[in-house]
């Protein structure tokens, strides 16, 4: 998948939130990519503009998303709907909670590929089965009620829900947030698992660093609407060039490893509807000048397959080495 | 022999009644929820204590029976030499004031309508101290000054609702100062906040401990949080004591089989490091339901038949360390 | 010097800020009420019925109670709804029977809420045994049939308006209890309550400063329904005979439009006029609670 330049607002009574602004890129074949960042970066509602799920008020102004060719932003409704859950699909974030309490989680599972293809209620109970047993459940749990199941559990029926009509792309938000730390374990092995053996390419959501590391293969670090660094995981975070994603990867309070004092990022993270002038980042920035209070910074490439979008990333580089 | 500890917890147990399903209307036999048991532990002035465990393991409700905020069914908590279990409504209330609590969900825990002023001089209203309202309002101003949302009277004058998570857990943190206590019992209070906000609080926490000499008892399910902010360690799981000791200790040296999984299972912040993880079958029993034994056999990877039958006592393995399992001589050999 | 005054100026502005965020709160309440349709028919209609109870002595073209024309007469110009059995002007005493109907109504569901809302406190924050007893008596109270029961009660305490308010608000009351009953369980789970008693409120601080102003919108809601209950009831009381025959509440003329055979003779200007005014205020205040409702429960309201 090809993202460009995706531009997306979100229209309210008061104001207009600038999400997402010309957020840029890649999803290679066969990889785990990581959209990582705080509440309100932007990550989520990128996920939702590449299904083309916006909520009301959101629209996407500009950009596209090329998929086998095809640009997605300029479809219309009728041909997302063939192309969700069959090309893409996505888990939610919080889905687990989202199951019908009334209905059996086989039969919500086979809502989806009836859904979708022109298959029989029993032919699709039937996948939904060995859905399941993909995922790691019991086939014969296709007859349970959400409640019978675990936090863990769930999540592993919304991610055979996602399987159902065998997509190449799966999205995945905040996958493992509500669970604990062992559940999240092998809920993380399982996405793994299941990537190598049917071929997925992922887009992993999530505001938890740790997650990314352990998962994913390159990862986008979004702040306010725009990607900060794109690039490998073990360079963005041995080797950042951005501030903010230094900041963050040595805020974050870590079971290994010296224990020492971090230090934090001060200030909060801005309003979406009037975001600061300049790099969104400057206010809570040690380098910030004059420059990056009245200027964006261009999203450039600053070494193969490493983006970045910091007006001064050499001069930060070259004070971190100094330390 | 002089005891230094603030606070001492003895066999706390905390069961709540349950019936199940609908022959529980008809029946009169009660079933219980043994959601704490036997819980014992001290905290040193000065100390961060850490009650670590995951969803369901007893930890926010031993801590708010610490408080007395929920009754116990037996043990007992005794915080400046008195046990509060035993004392009457109005004398606990007068104790109240040395023993403050901060929320997990910044955003419920202030009431919506009331100015952050209100917040903060409310505790000072209730309890009578510093009768004159100046004195009271000076109070609520420091306060503010300590978490540092400054100037101290523009934030005043403000509504909840006009402020961040980040600063209205600050809001919360300032209400637990303002009435001078010696204890302050935190129940997850970054949780729900972003990363880069939480730091602030965490170290936030620490300078008031260094400024004002404070104790913490920290309720989280986050080890690294543990690990940052904590002195010292309880890892609890299903209501009962698995291990405990210094943080540092337990973390990087874990005895209980329970605790080595939980830490193996945690991810790190760098994608260079590779851990091995300890494969725990199963998910946490209801505590309906609660096994026999050890409450870790059936997902423990070293069960044998005595853990089945016998429940392991939380025997003293160290000078400060203790590990509830029958085979803990097995675990510190290594 | 500066300090005590910079401090009381705090205090002041607090103030005055609070002032201004429930100015606000109201401008913006006023806002989206205005947009309902249904809500400004059922203010207009409310308001037009209190103006016509206000300023009755001078609307009425009679007095209510004297004799001035014979009996049965029918519309005229003299008379717009021409005259009852003993000779009263019939529009006058439809005009008159607005400020009964709306005294009782207001009065008797104040009444009710007051009632109901205590109990439905202390119910809901006490609970145990004192919740239980509470709830028995107020599930006793609902099982009684509510019409039978008010004819019995009236029938003892006798006639007279604050007789009816009084039966009409002791049958009332359970609706609004087991609401705030609800309610008030659900608030006492929320942290802000229980960080009210930790930080160690008595009770009776928490319930008044935390509790109640946080089920007072639910309230106000349920109010505009208890309006409409009490003016029904009152209503229909005094259309069965147990209302206060010397005040002309339009049940009162239902009642003697009745007895005078309004329905077999044919008497449509003595008999229609009470219901329909029945009828249009309860639609009103009916509206008001279904646009207010809409408001205050933000998931019913519309994008």
């Amino acid at each position: 998948m090809e993202v460009r330049d995706l531009t997306t607002h979100f229209f309210m009574h008061e104001a207009v939130a600038r999400a997402v602004e010309n957020v840029s890129f890649t999803l290679k074949k066969g990889e785990t990519l990581g959209l990582a960042g705080e509440s309100g970066c932007g990550k989520t509602t990128t996920a939702l503009s590449i299904m083309r799920l916006l909520p009301p008020g959101g629209r996407i102004l500009n950009g596209e998303i090329v998929v086998d060719g095809e640009d997605l932003v300029k479809k219309n409704d009728l041909e997302m709907k063939a192309i969700r859950w069959r090309k893409i699909s996505i888990v939610f974030q919080g889905a687990m909670n989202a199951l019908n309490p009334v209905l059996r989680v086989g039969e919500q599972v086979a809502e989806a590929i009836v859904e979708k293809e022109k298959v029989s209620k029993a032919n699709a109970l039937r996948r939904a089965r060995s859905l399941f047993e993909l995922v790691g459940l019991d086939s014969s749990r296709v007859s349970d009620y959400p409640h019978e199941f675990s936090g863990g559990m769930r999540q592993r029926v919304m991610i055979a829900m996602a399987l159902a009509c065998n997509p190449s792309i799966v999205i995945a938000d905040e996958p493992v947030t509500a669970l604990d730390v062992v559940v999240q374990s092998r809920i993380l092995e399982l996405l793994k698992e299941l990537q190598r053996k049917l071929s997925l390419s992922v887009i992993l959501i999530t505001h938890d660093l740790s997650v990314i590391a352990e998962t994913c293969d390159r990862v986008a670090i979004m702040y306010a609407g725009r990607i900060a660094e794109l690039g490998n995981v073990v360079n963005v975070y041995k080797d950042s060039w951005h501030p903010y994603t230094e900041a963050l990867i040595t805020a974050f309070p870590s079971i290994a490893g010296k224990r020492r004092r971090f230090l934090s990022i001060p200030g909060d993270p801005p309003d979406l509807t009037s975001p600061p002038p300049g790099c969104r980042f400057h206010p809570r920035c040690q380098w910030q000048d004059e420059l990056c209070r009245t200027q964006d910074p261009d999203y450039r490439s600053v070494a193969p397959d490493h983006y970045v979008a910091c007006h001064h990333s050499d001069k930060f580089r070259e004070s971190v080495r100094e330390r | 022999m002089q005891d230094e500890s603030l606070l001492r917890v003895q066999d706390l147990s905390v069961w709540f009644p349950a019936r199940r399903g609908v022959s529980g209307i008809f029946t009169r036999k009660l079933e219980w929820i043994r959601a704490v048991e036997d819980v014992s532990f001290s905290v040193r002035k000065g100390e961060v204590m850490c009650l670590a465990g995951e969803s369901g393991s007893g930890k926010t409700t031993t801590a708010r029976a610490v408080l007395a905020l929920i009754g116990a069914r037996s043990g007992s908590v005794e915080f400046a030499g008195m046990n509060i279990l035993a004392l009457s409504k109005t004398e606990l209330r007068k104790l109240r004031c040395k023993m403050q609590i901060i929320f997990q969900d910044p955003y419920e825990s202030i009431d919506p309508r009331m100015s952050i002023l209100e917040v903060l001089t409310e505790p000072l209203e209730v309890n009578r101290v510093a009768r004159a309202r100046r004195e009271r309002e000076d109070r609520a101003y420091k306060a503010l000054e300590d978490v540092r949302l400054l100037p101290p009277r523009e934030f005043a004058r403000r509504f909840p609702h006009e402020l961040s998570g980040g600063q209205r857990q600050r809001v919360a943190i300032a209400r637990a100062l303002v009435l001078d206590p010696e204890l302050i019992v935190a129940d997850e209070p970054v949780s729900m906040l972003d990363a880069s906000i939480r730091v602030q609080i965490l170290n936030l926490i620490l300078d008031l401990r260094e400024e004002y000499n404070l104790t913490f008892l920290y309720i989280t399910h986050d080890l690294a949080q543990a690990r940052y902010i904590g002195t010292d360690i309880v890892i609890m799981y299903l209501g009962k004591m698995m291990e405990s000791g210094p943080v540092e200790d337990v973390v990087t040296k874990p005895i209980h089989p329970y605790t080595r999984a939980l830490i193996s299972n945690v991810p790190v912040p760098d994608p260079t490091i590779k851990h091995d993880r300890i494969a725990v079958k199963g998910e946490t029993p209801s505590a309906l339901d609660i096994p026999s034994g050890c409450r870790f056999h059936p997902r423990c990877p070293h069960a044998e038949e005595i853990c089945k039958k016998v429940e392991p006592r939380f025997a003293r393995v160290d000078s400060e360390r203790y590990s509830a399992c029958h085979f803990n001589e097995r675990w510190t050999a290594k | 010097m500066r300090t005590l005054r910079a401090q009381a100026t705090t205090t002041v502005q607090i103030k005055e800020d609070r002032f201004w965020v429930y100015r606000r709160k109201i401008s913006d309440f006023w806002r989206l009420y205005k947009r309902s349709r249904l809500g400004k028919i059922g203010l207009t209609i409310v308001l037009a019925f209190m103006f016509i109870a206000i300023a009755a002595p001078w609307i009425a073209p009679y007095d209510p109670f004297s004799f001035v024309g014979d009996p049965f007469l029918k519309p005229s110009s003299a008379h717009v709804l021409g005259t009852d059995q003993v000779g009263r002007d019939i529009l006058s005493r439809v005009i008159f029977g607005t400020r009964i109907s709306l005294l009782v109504g207001l009065v008797a569901s104040a009444m009710t809420i007051c009632l109901g809302s205590l109990i439905g406190l202390v119910s809901g924050y006490l609970g145990g045994r004192v919740d239980n007893l509470l709830m028995r008596i107020t599930d006793l109270f609902i099982i009684l049939p509510a019409l039978p029961l008010m004819l019995i009660m009236a029938s003892i305490l006798g006639k007279g308006i604050m007789n009816i308010i009084i039966v009409i608000a002791v049958i009332g009351w359970t609706a609004t209890a087991r609401m705030v009953r609800s309610q008030t369980m659900s608030l006492k789970e929320r942290p802000f309550t229980e960080a009210s008693r930790a930080i160690g409120s008595t009770d009776l601080h928490t319930i008044a400063r935390h509790i109640v102003p946080n089920v007072f919108p639910l309230v106000f809601a349920n109010g505009m329904i208890a309006i409409v209950d009490a003016i029904l009831s009152e209503a229909g009381l005094s259309f069965l005979g147990f209302g206060d025959p010397s005040s002309p509440s339009w049940g009162m003329v239902l009642y003697f439009a009745d007895r005078a055979g309004s329905t077999v003779n044919g008497y449509w200007w003595y008999i229609v006029p009470p219901g329909i005014c029945i009828m249009l205020l309860v639609m009103g205040f009916a509206f008001i609670s279904y646009s207010t409702d809409q408001i205050l429960n933000p998931r019913l309201r519309r994008r």
